[in-house]
């Protein structure tokens, strides 16, 4: 099957210790946005352009594990489906029946192993970090998403703002309180 | 009371989706014996190709030999039972154990026993030791398979459905083809819940999904009028029980076209679409807003319309197959392929899956909505109390037969309504053995 969707890399070698640690803050910052549902913020640290695909996880004998099938999208989201879509079901006009909304799942996202690498265009990077959405619906179901963003990051004056996001689940079996999630 | 009752209505215990002793009934009854989705043919276009898959609830092998025929067979090694297909997908040139070597064909035959003479002696008589082989068939590229050698042809199972069948997977000339993998998923929800609901049920979906209708997910009246002649506001809905537990719900956009048009899909395929229908399938196809049903047990089909996936006026069509797989009575695997014409274009195949992923899709906005539903049933009915209770399944009792068309099956002039789920669990009860069925097998014309 034809391969369509594969992760972004780069042959850049790694951005300087400060980028490292100045992305890290910026993540650990959105995840806050996030496991607090605030999507109308966190829209605004994403370009226009945003893209978000999830490959569907599949297990396979090569080696090394891709851990995707390349022609097959999980998820395909962009910031304006994100914002028409998701975002609006939170407003006060529609909360009232966004019925997987209303209590909301709380998360908290758990970010490790950040790499920045440089790219060839100026002032853009490759992240590559784990993350793991911990998830708990209504206060009993418990469940996670796992894996790797692989983000292509620009610098946007003091911060930055992310162009795109794809994510590498670990689980071949999705098994999670809440799958339409900004992993 | 009894598990179904349909004296003065038709009451269903709760129990049927709850009580693990009903579900451990259900895998002998219904697991065992019916006939099977197992994937597309799409899958597995080269000889050597196979894929990893439930067949009822157990684990097989499903691929393609050297002649190009497929077989489906236990993934479990006749010695020690060991699986021997750990991946989702791959290609190879036989089925070999880690255990003690035993190595199989692609027809599932046993080919090679370690150390065969010192182990066994002379006369081992390998065919002894095939993989259970399961009973394989096709229809318009999507794989069939049953355990069950002596029962009915897949046709015969299917029945009245097939025509429906032919409407939705045999009208385009080189057919549908798969866009990747399936994805898996699990809920924790009895596999009825959802299956039933999308056996037909469209009394649901003006409430669970309406902030899909207020974001415009749906058409409206005015968003396809000018590619029609409007019909009024209210979307024609019909369901159908088409016998042996197999249904359709239809619903079409309120506008007339002519010559029939088959909105959403790339118009350069809407001649052989017309060729190779009935007219009774064309009325189907055309103008049509969504249709969804089941195949009894467990697999569940839906295409679907959307107006403006890609900006005003970008119409596209997204046809979905899943299949609910029960791992116990409150856990549910779910798989999800994604079907688009083999002859469309590419950039209208990204455009179908960008239109499905966002709304039936498993992380759709639509599915997830659905899931409060089927969640909740689960959560409220743990409890003996809740266990003794029982649902209802009498609406739309009152709904008028069609009458005038070609369409074959029990057809009803409504699709806000339980007919479907009734077609549903009546043969899940006939299946499960259970006394007077409620709606007799003569009443399914």
């Amino acid at each position: 099957m034809k391969a369509r969707w594969v992760h972004p890399t780069t042959t850049g070698g790694p951005a300087p210790l400060p980028v490292h640690q100045q992305l890290g803050l910026f993540y650990a910052y959105e995840a806050e946005l996030l496991d607090e549902w605030r999507l109308d913020e966190w829209l605004d640290l994403v370009d226009e352009g945003f893209t978000y695909l999830i490959p569907v996880p599949l297990v396979t004998d090569h080696h090394p594990q891709l851990g995707y099938d390349p022609s097959a999208l999980f998820m395909d989201e962009t910031r304006e489906s994100i914002s028409e879509n998701w975002a609006a079901r939170l407003t006060d006009d529609n909360i009232a029946v966004s019925w997987a909304d209303r209590p909301p799942v709380r998360t908290r996202r758990f970010l490790s192993a950040l790499r920045v690498r440089s790219t060839d265009r100026p002032d853009t990077y490759l992240a590559r970090l784990n993350v793991r959405v911990a998830m708990v619906r209504h206060g009993t179901q418990s469940g996670d998403m796992t894996g790797e963003r692989f983000d292509v990051v620009r610098r946007a004056g003091d911060s930055f703002s992310i162009m795109s996001r794809f994510v590498v689940l670990l689980d071949a079996v999705v098994d999670a309180p809440r799958i339409r999630t900004i992993v | 009371m009894a598990l179904i009752d349909t004296d003065g209505g038709f009451r269903v215990s709760r129990r049927i989706y709850h009580d693990p002793e009903i579900h451990r009934r259900e895998l002998d009854s219904i697991f065992k014996k019916s006939w099977f989705f197992v994937g597309h043919v799409s899958e597995i276009p080269e000889p050597g190709d196979y894929v990893t898959r439930p067949l009822g609830v157990d684990p097989v092998i499903v691929n393609r030999d050297r002649d190009g025929r497929v077989h489906v067979m236990l993934n479990s090694c006749s010695h020690r039972g060991v699986k021997l297909c750990r991946s989702g997908r791959g290609n190879t040139k036989a089925h070999r154990c880690s255990y003690h070597g035993w190595a199989y064909g692609l027809d599932g035959a046993c080919r090679a026993v370690t150390y065969e003479k010192e182990v066994y002696g002379p006369d081992l008589d390998k065919s002894r030791f095939n993989l259970r082989s399961a009973r394989v068939e096709t229809l318009h590229g999507l794989i069939f398979a049953t355990w069950d050698h002596r029962g009915p042809s897949l046709s015969d199972a299917l029945g009245h459905m097939t025509y429906y069948f032919d409407a939705l997977f045999g009208k385009f000339d080189n057919g549908f083809e798969v866009m990747g993998s399936p994805v898996r998923t699990r809920i924790r929800a009895n596999w009825k819940a959802e299956t039933e609901n999308l056996s037909g049920d469209g009394y649901h979906t003006m409430i669970t999904h309406e902030t899909a209708l207020r974001f415009g997910l749906f058409p409206s009246p005015e968003d396809v009028a000018p590619y029609g002649d409007p019909i009024g506001p209210k979307f024609p809905g019909r369901t159908v029980q088409c016998g042996n537990g197999h249904t359709i719900r239809i619903q079409h956009l309120p506008i007339e076209t002519h010559p029939p048009g088959f909105l959403g899909y790339p118009e350069e395929l809407w001649g052989e679409i017309e060729r190779n229908l009935k007219p009774g399938q064309v009325d189907i196809m055309a103008r049509t807003s969504v249709t969804h049903g089941s195949v009894f047990p467990n697999l569940s089909f839906l295409e679907n319309f959307k107006t403006a996936t890609d900006g005003p006026g970008s119409m596209c069509r997204y046809t979905r197959l899943t299949l609910k797989v029960p791992v116990d009575e409150g856990l549910t695997e779910i798989w999800w392929w994604h079907l688009v014409p083999a002859d469309a274009s590419e950039t209208w195949k990204e455009r179908s899956q960008r239109a499905y992923l966002r709304t039936n899709g498993p992380g759709g906005m639509f599915e997830l909505d659905d899931n409060e539903n089927f969640l909740g049933m689960a959560e409220a009915n743990s409890g003996p109390v809740g266990l003794d209770q029982s649902y209802n399944y009498v609406a739309g009792t009152h709904h008028p037969d069609a009458h005038g068309l070609e369409w074959p099956g029990h057809v009803q002039d409504a699709d806000r309504s339980e007919h479907t789920l009734r077609g549903f669990l009546t043969e899940w009860r006939r299946r499960m053995e259970l006394t007077a069925v409620a709606e007799p097998a003569a009443s399914i014309r």
